[in-house]
């Protein structure tokens, strides 16, 4: 492990002196779990990395989800939050991966002659582009080079506000993982009777650490008329604490001035709208939302990065490179996760494609490597939200993400080409709350450039159950 | 003569991410104790069957929670315990753990408190804490 | 405790604050007395933050003279007082003849009202000016003077540059009743009660916005009825250009759903009107859905999925005028009165501040201007605006300006730190956000309340579960869950 803190002695010369630059193969942006196995994968086959972390320690969200649950398909055990990143921390601290913690990055420049290359693994890229990432630490200002950049900078919860809760706007509404910030790291109770708005995964986590920590949750609320995280936690985290699930309803009004006195809650009609006239007020201090998650994509926008309006995370070919070559993408700032395991997999595959991109050797990179000639676009179909990636440039065996809008007991997965059926997947049930993954086989994109087309679509039909 | 009921309950197994659908006959003497576990059904290994036994008898939960730190970088070590213990002894645990301070340095595995509510199960640290650096 | 000064200013809205920097540059002891905890607590924080240019009020009202005055004036008060101001222009769309028949009115009224450079417009410069304008409208009416500010920088840079030149801030100072003594005979004439204490002045200035009908009342002087005229506000996230001030052809009670950029490239969806309970300040699923309705109108490539804040306030409207009252009390001499100050009195603010000082001067308050009087405030750093080579040299002089606290809007520590100990400084979380901007953005303070909060608890030398997110009860945190027996 290196840390700047030893190279960033600046010199006296003051203000006009040139921001200070360190040259990497890789430089990857977040040092949570996906940074971690990014950055991880792209030492081990040779590439010359730094993470850029903006906390003191690495670990990202993780240090703060104390809860078990993560590492059941990764290390084959059941492993805490803090334990799955203490496991990559440590495996980080022994390689001479360069760390700049508690740095924020403030922009990443891809144009060309931003900035100069290292000259010692100047060879096989041809004139690609450096990219320039400018950070700020309490040590000053730094830039970064990489040949290869990997974006891996997490998601922000949603907000009241882009949910529109009406009402006031007293102290007291906390995203779910503001409240499970103050509980697990800072050691403050952020109130003492909480409602809790959205059944994904980290409301339901909340309602448990709330219970244990003496905060009575009065209810969980969820507007669709399912529970949107895994059973595993409706089950060690409602139920064996007796808390109510309210399927179908929704807080529709704030209530108190200073510090929140209690919340409206509606059923809602099967358009999600609120049902007009069964209003139930419900006395608390404390309200907090679990609505969702949005990668965190302001940098990546900011370095000319293209978004899907679907995942609001970049669209990536099968590398998951982003659209501006030699900029790469994983976790959750690509798409929302809900399995750590999955952010870490994922993650070793964009910081192996992004060594191989900076070493400019093909070695390791095997899906990574573009077929001339081979130019397909994927989309959603059906009630798929959205498919990962959205390009395939290589004839090879590609791993496509979707997730399906709502829960069906049986359908399949269709491969579509204009109205050429490519491939069926077998019968069986799909939800929201679970990523899925799926197989393309290379036979498959080969069939569809043979028939001519440029554009296939990931479909999830589903079908009458026998 | 008996005046047991058999009930029919359902619930999901939490051992693995398959998360089966469990349908589980059980007998219950006029208490309400469960007499006797006389099948589990939808499970598609055998831990499957040994969760539906055990969390009709005493329902076992790996306890995550926090301990206050000293001199450390962070003011929580987040905790565990090694394995599971009984759910019914999750508040107990918790009382017993708001008064108590650790000193760091901590390395994630360190027996924080052993033998926790002498269930022979150790809490332990869920992650490395550093001593607090001096401010500059 | 009692304090005695000439002049008392009740009420820190943005009136209150430019009234008291306009009178600070004379020899006069000035207090201003608030009833919140913080500066533009009241209808100054619900607004939209619009330099209207004066082309609606009615010729001749004072509201006309004002408007166009203080829209005027604002280029001098930014440069003195460091606050953000564009002057970019706006238009006032019209979708048909009727609409142009309405835009030619309200050129002729803003003739009238001295409003500079006023025309109507086509199809292909509307595009020219605002390429994200509709293209279903047909003709504006361009006004190259209107702008924008920041309210909250606006009237906190005023009592900055107040208090500097030695003005007394009082805050959570409610006045709860007001004795008047019989004669003016050169003392204190006005007793101010307050729960921070009282305060007595020879001269009274009543600015205090939705609560100046309860002044006027405790003094016995003028009956205001106030009516609560509640409009909804809805803040979209940033854009990669601001987008110009676009307006609809007015309603006979407001100027409509306008959509405008901000000085911090955000976009702000300004704002319903419907007479609701005195203080209600919620927002309503009608009025956001009417906002984003009526702003897809004017912009109808707007993503009006990216709200970041949806706010409500009232406007202190009195029941039987439409018009500004700017004057000394007829009933009780000795009290000057700002009231009725709704809309435009951002716009207004520093044209109110200039027509107070002349009404004191007419009353025959002596105004004898300091030589020591400094009207220039230093605004304060912002890093996130700073150059390259000013972020290094921050950082330099204090490590803390390296340390990000607010990742949306890139705000340091020490930035955070600064807007506690300016003068008068941020005690509450929403201060500081109104300051320096932490927690103004997407993520609405998701990512940074802890540490505000826990750097307002050093600053403030208090524990985290005193400190508040605005004003007394809104309390954030409770104490520690764990080492406590």
């Amino acid at each position: 492990m290196a840390t700047f803190d030893s190279l960033n002695g600046r010199a006296d010369a003051g203000a006009t002196e040139a921001v200070q630059t360190q040259a990497f193969d890789v430089v990857v942006i977040g040092g949570g779990p996906a940074g971690m196995a990014a950055a991880l994968a792209a030492h081990k086959v040779g590439a010359h990395v730094a993470i850029v972390e903006r906390e003191q320690h690495l670990g990202g969200i993780l240090r703060q989800c104390i809860h078990p649950g993560f590492g059941l398909s990764h290390f084959k055990q059941e492993l805490t939050g803090p334990e799955y990143a203490q496991r990559f921390i440590d495996q980080v601290r022994a390689s001479d991966i360069a760390l700049s913690l508690g740095s924020m990055v403030l922009g990443i420049d891809s144009s060309e002659g931003a900035c100069v290359g290292d000259p010692d693994t100047d060879e096989g890229t041809g004139d690609a582009a450096v990219h320039t990432v400018t950070l700020m630490s309490r040590t000053g200002m730094l830039q970064l080079t990489g040949r290869a950049v990997v974006l891996a900078m997490g998601c922000r919860e949603r907000t009241r506000s882009e949910i529109k809760i009406p009402g006031s706007r007293p102290a007291g509404v906390f995203t779910a993982g503001l409240a499970q910030r103050y509980i697990n790291i800072e050691n403050l109770k952020p109130g003492s009777r909480a409602v809790i708005l959205g059944s994904g995964d980290i409301g339901l986590i909340m309602a448990r650490r709330c219970t244990l920590e003496g905060i009575s949750v009065e209810g969980v609320y969820e507007l669709m008329p399912y529970a949107n995280g895994l059973r595993r936690n409706v089950k060690n985290c409602l139920d064996d604490f007796g808390i109510p699930l309210h399927l179908s309803t929704t807080v529709t009004r704030v209530i108190g001035h200073d510090r929140v006195e209690a919340v409206e809650v509606s059923r809602v009609d099967e358009h999600l709208a609120p049902i007009p006239g069964n209003e139930r007020v419900v006395p608390c201090d404390t309200l907090l939302l679990s609505v969702g998650l949005i990668p965190e994509n302001e940098l990546s926008v900011g370095a000319g990065v293209e978004l899907d309006p679907r995942t609001r995370g970049a669209v990536v070919d099968q590398s998951l490179q982003t659209g501006v070559p030699g900029i790469f993408a994983c976790g959750n700032v690509l798409h929302v996760h809900d399995l750590a395991d999955n952010v870490t997999t994922e993650s070793e595959r964009a910081g192996a494609a992004a060594a191989a991109y900076a070493l400019g050797c093909s070695a390791g990179a095997d899906a990574g490597t573009a077929d001339p000639g081979c130019q397909l676009t994927v989309s959603p179909a059906g009630i798929a939200g959205y498919a990962l990636p959205g390009r395939i440039t290589a004839v090879a065996l590609t791993k496509l993400n979707f997730r399906v809008r709502r829960p069906v007991d049986a359908a399949r997965v269709r491969i579509l080409a204009g109205d050429e059926e490519l491939f069926a997947g077998k019968v069986r049930p799909f939800k929201p709350s679970l990523m899925e993954s799926f197989p393309l086989p290379a036979k498959v994109i080969q069939r569809a450039l043979d028939l001519g087309f440029s554009e296939i679509a990931l479909s999830v039909d589903p079908v009458e159950e026998a | 003569m008996s005046t047991n009921a058999i009930e029919t309950l359902q619930f999901n197994c939490t051992t693995c991410p398959s998360e089966c659908l469990l349908t589980v006959e059980v007998e219950r003497d006029a208490d309400g104790a469960v007499v006797e576990v006389r099948s589990v059904a939808g499970n598609s290994c055998p831990r499957g069957d040994k969760f539906a036994h055990q969390e009709l008898t005493c329902p076992m939960r790996v306890l995550t929670t926090t301990v206050a730190v000293s001199g450390g970088d962070e003011a929580l070590l987040p905790v565990r315990t090694a394995e599971a213990i009984p759910l019914a002894l999750h508040a107990q645990a918790m009382a017993l753990l708001r008064g108590l301070v650790v000193k760091a340095p901590i390395r994630m595995g360190d027996v924080v408190l052993p033998d926790l509510l002498n269930t022979n199960i150790n809490l332990i640290a869920s992650m490395d804490i550093d001593r607090a650096q001096v401010a500059n | 405790m009692t304090e005695t000064f000439d002049i008392a200013i009740v009420g820190a809205g943005i009136t209150g604050c430019a009234i008291a920097r306009q009178l600070a540059r004379f020899d006069l002891s000035i207090c201003v007395v608030e009833a919140a905890n913080d500066i533009a607590l009241g209808a100054s924080k619900a607004n939209g933050g619009l330099v209207h240019a004066g082309y609606d009020p009615a010729p001749g009202t004072v509201k006309a003279q004002v408007n166009a005055r203080g829209c005027e004036l604002y280029s001098t008060w930014a440069q003195e007082l460091g606050f953000l101001f564009r002057r970019t222009g706006s238009m006032v769309l019209g979708f048909n003849d009727e609409d142009r028949a309405h835009l030619e009115k309200l050129r002729q009224n803003g003739l009238a009202n001295g409003v500079p450079e006023l025309a109507i417009i086509g199809p292909k410069r509307i595009r020219e000016l605002e390429p994200r304008a509709s293209a279903d409208a047909t003709c504006a009416l361009w006004c190259p003077s209107t702008g924008y500010v920041d309210p909250f920088e606006v009237a906190i840079a005023a009592l900055e540059n107040a208090v500097a030149n030695g003005v007394t801030f009082m805050r959570s100072a409610p006045v709860e009743a007001i004795e008047v003594a019989d004669s003016d005979d050169g003392a204190a004439r006005f007793t101010l009660a307050t729960p921070a204490g009282d305060v007595r002045c020879r001269y009274l200035i009543n600015a205090a916005g939705n609560g100046a009908a309860d002044i006027s009342h405790m003094a016995g002087a003028e009956e205001f009825q106030m009516v609560w005229r509640q409009g909804n506000i809805v803040v979209l996230d940033k854009e990669p250009r601001a987008l110009m001030p676009l307006y609809p052809v007015p309603t006979p009670v407001s100027k409509g759903v306008i959509v405008t950029g901000t000085v911090h490239g955000n976009t702000v969806i300004t704002a319903t009107a419907a007479v609701r309970e005195p203080g209600d300040t919620q927002t309503y699923a009608t009025d956001v859905d009417a906002l984003l309705t009526g702003a897809r109108k004017l912009v109808p490539d707007l993503d009006t999925r990216r709200v970041v804040r949806a706010f409500a306030g009232g406007r202190p409207v009195i029941k039987g005028t439409n018009d500004f009252f700017i004057g000394q009390s007829v009933v009780v001499p000795g009290l000057f009165q700002a009231a009725c100050i709704q809309s435009p009195g951002v716009a207004s603010a520093p044209a109110i501040a200039e027509r107070m000082e002349q009404v004191l001067r007419d009353a025959g308050v002596v105004l004898r201007e300091r030589d020591d009087w400094d009207p220039i405030r230093r605004a304060p750093d912002d890093f996130d605006r700073a150059p390259l080579v000013r972020k290094e040299e921050l950082i330099e002089s204090d490590p803390a300006w390296g340390q990000i606290v607010c990742r949306c809007e890139t705000v340091p520590e020490a930035e955070i730190v600064a807007a506690i100990r300016r003068r008068p400084g941020a005690v509450s979380v929403e201060g500081v956000k109104r300051r320096c901007r932490a927690g103004m953005g997407r993520c609405q303070s998701g990512f940074c309340q802890s540490r505000v909060v826990a750097i307002l608890a050093r600053e403030l030398g208090c524990d985290p579960s005193e400190v508040l997110l605005e004003d007394a009860g809104s309390w954030l945190v409770e104490g520690p869950l764990k080492g406590v027996r």
